[in-house]
């Protein structure tokens, strides 16, 4: 039962004089959670790089799992705060350190204590603290064993003026930038493997990002949109709030299949994905493109035809698994828990429409002037309007939001 | 709208629905209790069974069961048959699920042998290498009427006069897509038969099974002793009367029916045939209910929704297994080559399918063809 956090910001020391910006971010973000999950009011202190959250009531696990994924959290302590008393203050320490490790009876672990102390007063070194903390452990439970330099178990002691904090459990943060704080982005996801992890990836680095989907129906079934859902909600988990758009893109498709040559069919779906993402950009005020692409996974991914798409978007599109081979990807993806679901099968527009000999090396001329005709337009700029909305809060739950409205 | 899946699930007929609402109020009682409503929903229950009896051409000596489903009745004859290791069983792998699964299970359970019906490429029973399978060691024949995928009609009276001159196997029919639809006749022969409410326009959650006299099959479901101890479980009365009125319907456009759905059914053939000169009808023999065909090159689920946005209603296999993908083993057991299994579709009608719902279905066709022909000349 721990009613204290103690939270510690990555990258901080990097940022001079937008610090306080970043840690301002996080917290705003740690706010949210702790609002949405905890039942009871609770205050912070800023102790210089490290944040300390109190309540009256315990802070739960579901609080810990959720704060394992707020972008730019180098850890999570929940720690026990005692009140210092005269006298018996050390042996009183002792007692309540033994009480929070008492797992070790049945379990056995390797572990080292930490102290640090600020108080002048109490004659013994932080050295020789620590020394009897790792007496008093051993005598106390013998399952247990010392471990200096890779202790499976850490016991955090901060002696301060008034109180001591006792922690054992440091939970590993998402590390990176605070959510926002370097731009904001849509993020194509495909329903495959690789555009959730691509996400992720830039999750860590502080990009707040909206989802795009381009739903082929009626070339691909409905039962992919059950999938995009579950991994936009996935993904949603590590921001704030969220947005997906669910653009029809199935007309489109078909004019584009219709009217160029089969060989072009993959690269110009790709093109006009990348301005339809661009038009939604727009719309919606983010700053740049991320896609899942990985340098020649499949012909459409060329460092050639990469940059052919590239050349069609007025934005920077950002491929964090360019250099990623497949499995690093799909361990990553085990990881963030999106592979569970975008291993499950569905239609593939695509590999109806793909040709045996998909183009390697366009034609320049042949992609620079290629006509989209009117009717094409038309439907590339209402796309959009015509998106399915949905907005997902920082638990995954899912809420249906009205079109956009016709007025740009 | 336009639906043409009927054989998935067909409308209820408004007086069935008129009838199901005022009994569902009304008709409360238990049909078992010995007061007098209890005991006037009784005596219909029972003039009803005698009714299904007639329509099938059974003695009224025969056992006529209520169950919730086709899929319960085809279950209650496969697994309360008392089988014994060795002793050897013919069916199909064409047939609908609730045959071929509970059949696969129970002789892996009990040892049994079973042997494949060999259908031929038209989907039909090669018979003579029928008549090689049998021998008194065949102590179960399961046989669909009309093949719910395919649309093939068997001749069972036929197929059954067979097997009983060379064994003394039990005779199953699933006649699902049959009743009232093309001739039912268990006169003899056939010592169990399957048959649903849903199909016919009637409710969901009523069906019959339909069991010879001297049978050998133990019941299913222990309890209360309703339905002569043969299926324990208070009768439905308002889902078996509204059964009841949905047949008596079906029955009275039947003839009617039959006629125009073949009509139906060659027009069709052969105004596909202009408009997609490469689709192929693999079957022959088939009920005017269904007609399934082969469009290669165009997966059969994205002609589906194609046409689903035009709001026409088809079925690319039996709904009940269209959630596989690939390859599918009912098809296969047809003999449709693996490369088409997805580009099979299912146009199904009902009694009440028009010429005229049926000419808006082929302009809709040809309109979504001529969208999609492109993609067939990969």
């Amino acid at each position: 039962m721990y009613n204290n956090l103690v939270i510690s910001v990555d990258e901080l020391w990097l940022k001079g004089r937008n610090q306080h910006l970043y840690l301002k971010t996080a917290i705003n973000h740690i706010n949210s959670i702790l609002k949405k999950y905890h039942p009871s009011k609770f205050t912070l202190k800023i102790l210089s790089q490290r944040i300390l959250y109190t309540s009256s009531t315990p802070f739960s696990e579901d609080i810990f799992q959720a704060l394992k994924k707020v972008p730019g959290l180098s850890s999570i302590s929940p720690c026990k705060i005692i009140q210092r008393s005269e006298g018996q203050d050390l042996e009183n320490i002792y007692n309540e350190i033994l009480k929070e490790v008492d797992f070790l009876q049945t379990t056995s672990k390797t572990f080292r204590a930490t102290v640090k102390k600020n108080d002048k007063s109490i004659l013994l070194t932080s050295t020789e603290i620590s020394r009897e903390i790792g007496h008093r452990v051993l005598t106390t439970y013998p399952l247990s064993k010392v471990d200096i330099k890779n202790p499976e178990l850490i016991i955090d002691v901060r002696i301060m003026d008034n109180v001591v904090s006792i922690s054992s459990r440091v939970i590993k943060g998402l590390g990176g930038l605070p959510w926002g704080t370097t731009g904001s982005a849509v993020t194509m996801l495909s329903g495959g493997f690789d555009s959730p992890v691509a996400s992720y990836m830039l999750m860590k680095r502080g990009i707040k990002q909206s989802f795009v989907f381009f739903y082929a129906y009626p070339f691909v079934g409905q039962e992919v949109l059950e999938k995009i859902k579950a991994l936009a909600t996935t993904l949603g988990k590590y921001q704030k709030q969220s947005h997906l758009y669910i653009v029809p893109f199935g007309n489109i498709q078909n004019l584009i299949a219709k009217n160029c040559k089969e060989e072009y069919r993959t690269m110009f779906f790709r093109r006009f994905m990348i301005e339809v993402t661009n038009l939604l950009c727009d719309r919606i005020n983010a700053d740049t493109i991320i896609t899942g692409d990985s340098v020649g996974q499949v012909s459409s991914q060329t460092v050639g035809n990469l940059f052919l798409i590239d050349k069609s978007s007025r934005r920077l599109i950002m491929r964090p698994l360019i250099a990623f081979n497949k499995q690093e990807v799909l361990d990553l993806g085990k990881k963030i828990g999106t592979y569970a679901i975008s291993i499950l099968p569905h239609d593939d527009a695509c590999s109806l429409f793909s040709s045996k000999n998909p183009i390697i090396k366009p034609n320049n001329e042949y992609w620079n002037n290629w006509e989209s005709g009117p009717e094409l337009i038309h439907e590339i700029n209402s796309a959009i309007n015509n998106a399915e909305i949905y907005s997902i809060n920082l638990k995954g739950e899912l809420y249906k939001k009205d079109h956009f409205s016709f007025d740009t | 709208m336009q639906y043409f899946d009927h054989a998935a699930s067909t409308c209820l007929y408004p007086e069935v629905l008129d009838f199901l609402r005022k009994s569902l109020n009304e008709d409360y009682a238990n049909p078992n209790s010995l007061h007098l409503l209890g005991a006037n929903l009784f005596k219909t229950i029972e003039s009803e069974r005698a009714y299904f009896l007639k329509t099938l051409n059974a003695n009224q000596n025969d056992l006529f069961i209520f169950t919730s489903s086709a899929t319960e009745s085809n279950n209650t004859v496969i697994r309360g048959f008392d089988f014994h290791e060795g002793d050897v069983i013919l069916y199909s792998k064409a047939d609908h699920a609730s045959i071929t699964v509970p059949i696969e299970n129970i002789a892996k359970e009990k040892n049994l042998i079973l042997k494949i019906i060999k259908i031929n490429k038209n989907g039909n029973i090669d018979l003579e290498e029928f008549e090689k399978l049998l021998d008194k060691n065949v102590k179960m024949v399961l046989l669909s009427q009309v093949n719910n995928q395919s649309g093939v009609a068997s001749d069972i009276s036929l197929i059954a006069k067979i097997i009983k001159d060379k064994s003394d196997a039990h005779v199953h029919v699933d006649a699902v897509q049959a009743y009232s639809k093309i001739n039912c006749d268990m006169s003899a022969n056939i010592d169990s038969a399957s048959i649903t409410s849903h199909k016919i326009g009637g409710p969901k959650g009523i069906a019959g099974l339909f069991l010879k006299k001297n049978h050998h099959i133990k019941p299913l479901l222990l309890g209360g002793g309703q339905e002569g101890g043969f299926r324990a479980s208070t009768q439905p009365h308002s889902l078996i009367v509204a059964f009841a009125k949905a047949s008596r319907i079906s029955f009275s456009k039947s003839n009617d029916a039959y006629r125009r759905n073949q009509e139906i059914v060659e027009n069709l053939k052969a105004s596909l045939i202009k408009i997609a000169p490469s689709i192929k009808f693999p079957f022959n023999n088939t009920s005017p209910y269904i007609l399934t065909f082969i469009l290669p090159a165009i997966p059969s689920d994205v002609l589906l929704r194609h046409l689903e946005v035009k709001e026409f209603y088809l079925s690319s296999t039996s709904a009940c297994s269209s959630k596989q993908k690939g390859f599918n083993p009912t098809l296969a057991a047809l003999n449709i080559p693996e490369v088409f299994h997805k580009n099979v579709v299912r146009l199904s009608f009902n009694q009440d399918t028009s010429i005229d719902s049926v000419n808006l279905l082929q302009k809709a066709f040809a309109e979504v063809w001529k969208d999609l022909e492109f993609l067939t000349t990969k």
